[in-house]
């Protein structure tokens, strides 16, 4: 299910002294099975925009099509939308409700008008995706620790079976093991659900690890579009927007500046294990 | 939708109305809604209404601002309304239908309630418009000194009320986020009936309840760490002071209490 945002245009307070322009004219494509990472500074309109794709929130002008169709024009589609594209907010784990994690997780399928043992068979695979087994079933969400309750959290968009997944900062405020854990869901989702993915991040590292594709935004506008590589070679301007490339970039270049021959376009742990390893053999 | 309720609101501006005294502005307000139940024929309403648009006046917020506020509350005022036309008795019988009857005596009685109801939220609104939460319960907190001597913890009254007006729009952000997380779960907040809807807020109500705690608890170990221990010998950072336009201002609050008291009286 390829996504087409086309001129979008958003204005909050539209018509008052405190209107301004949070997204500026956006034109995106993103197609089946991509993984695409949204970056930008706070405020530069990335929540605005992944609320947009999820339609809870109108553009003032423009249209964002799902298969072609245009997701706002007719309102008792929104359920199908909401379910093709899963969104999970950013600390996720404050929405959780009810009185055990199977329970909650059901909610999202119930909804979209699943019979009760579709939701639960649903709900099942999902935390399981999740890597929470079935002792976790009938506990409360409430006691759960931090990564366990996003992670079910999370478990509960995809139990809805969404084609598309939007995750806002998942990993915002959790351990780096708890983070590690969150990328490999995101990593057996894509193999095993076959699913889009479209995450907003602050991590140069995570991103250039996993994005297929990055997005630039600043100032409601695509700055940057391209390939981890295309958009990391951009120092300079990330830097003036308020980002910035992986660390592992600007060690290759310190060790430039100190006369070694490595190669600056390295943007991962691994790949920089490697060079410096065959350096210093 | 939520952002529409401008009740308990505050406008930025720098007029007169705002630069003054919160006590003064307190006990203007106090005197104002007092009036407004002991107010009863043609001259003292319009009296009142003449004060309410002199008050909006010199507080420059603009009206349009102030109505917004109304909406709210409309459908108070309407069943007020309704009420008062079907159960008021008189003698000047317009419309009859079996044991309901629509009379004279009511209408002029709905119109009065109605014209009073708005006029007590615009003047009670006009407070919260022109003055901080800060100000406010400071404000509060030294009017209820007096009271201590006899036990009343004013400081701790004025603390817990600046701490829920202060957590008012954190938690309004808070519902909009939760309502907007469980949407994209398929959520419905509109479609079905009266239970149907009550129960559809079970996913907004049990997060923000969890939240509040979450938060209550947070701050009241932040206060701790700082040592907060209660309103003895607390200094405040900005003394509030009496000024000439604060005299301007009691006198014209007192003119008004005597004018309506004189035509009560009189006419």
């Amino acid at each position: 299910m390829p996504i087409e945002v086309s001129h979008l245009t958003h204005l909050y307070n539209k018509g008052t002294a405190m209107e301004t322009k949070a997204l500026d004219d956006i034109n995106l494509s993103i197609n089946d099975g991509e993984f695409v990472a949204i970056i930008g500074h706070t405020g530069s309109g990335k929540s605005t925009l992944i609320q947009h794709l999820n339609a809870l929130i109108k553009p003032t002008s423009g249209k964002i099509l799902l298969d072609g169709e245009d997701i706002n024009a007719d309102k008792t589609k929104l359920k199908y939308i909401r379910q093709k594209i899963g969104l999970v907010f950013q600390y996720p784990e404050y929405q959780l409700f009810e009185i055990t994690v199977l329970k909650d997780v059901c909610y999202g399928p119930i909804n979209m008008g699943f019979s009760n043992e579709e939701a639960e068979k649903a709900a099942k695979y999902a935390l399981k995706l999740v890597g929470l087994e079935e002792n976790f079933y009938d506990k409360s969400p409430f006691e759960l620790s931090g990564g366990q309750k996003r992670r079910v959290a999370i478990a509960g968009i995809l139990a809805m079976k969404p084609k598309v997944l939007i995750l806002d900062e998942p990993t915002a405020g959790i351990d780096p093991k708890g983070r590690d854990e969150i990328f490999s869901v995101i990593e057996r989702m894509r193999s095993e659900m076959d699913i889009t993915v479209i995450l907003v991040s602050h991590s140069m590292e995570d991103v250039a690890r996993y994005a297929d594709r990055i997005v630039v935004i600043n100032d409601g506008k695509i700055a940057l579009m391209g390939t981890p590589k295309d958009v990391f070679s951009n120092i300079e301007q990330l830097e003036s927007m308020g980002l910035a490339a992986p660390q592992t970039s600007y060690l290759m270049r310190e060790l430039r500046d100190k006369g070694f021959d490595v190669p600056l376009d390295v943007y991962t742990v691994e790949e920089s294990t490697e060079i410096l390893y065959n350096l210093f053999k | 939708m939520i952002r529409d309720i401008t009740v308990g609101q505050y406008y930025a501006s720098d007029s007169f109305m705002h630069r003054l005294d919160p006590r003064v502005k307190i006990i203007g307000t106090m005197a104002f809604v007092v009036m407004l139940f002991i107010i009863n024929d043609v001259y003292s309403y319009a009296f009142s209404i003449l004060a309410l648009a002199f008050g909006i006046y010199i507080s420059k917020v603009p009206v349009e601002f102030i109505f917004r506020g109304i909406k709210s509350i409309l459908f108070i005022v309407f069943l007020t309304a309704f009420l008062n036309i079907i159960t008021t008795r008189g003698t000047h019988i317009i419309l009859k239908f079996g044991i309901i009857s629509v009379t004279y005596e009511g209408i002029l009685m709905a119109v009065k309630m109605v014209v009073r109801l708005i006029m007590l939220i615009i003047g009670s609104s006009l407070l919260t418009l022109t003055t901080t939460p800060i100000q406010l319960t400071d404000g509060i907190e030294i009017l209820l000194k007096p009271f201590s001597k006899i036990g009343l913890p004013s400081a701790e009254i004025a603390m817990m009320m600046s701490i829920a007006l202060r957590f008012v729009p954190t938690l309004l952000e808070e519902t909009d986020k939760i309502i907007k997380a469980q949407q994209a779960r398929g959520a419905d907040f509109e479609s079905g009936g009266i239970i149907q809807k009550a129960k559809s807020l079970v996913p907004v109500l049990v997060p923000l309840f969890v939240s509040a705690f979450r938060r209550a608890d947070e701050l009241a170990s932040a206060m701790e760490a700082r040592c907060y221990r209660g309103g003895n010998n607390r200094t405040r950072m900005n003394k509030i002071v009496f000024n000439k336009n604060d005299y301007k201002a009691i006198a014209a609050i007192i003119f008004y209490v005597v004018v309506i008291c004189f035509i009560i009286i009189f006419v």
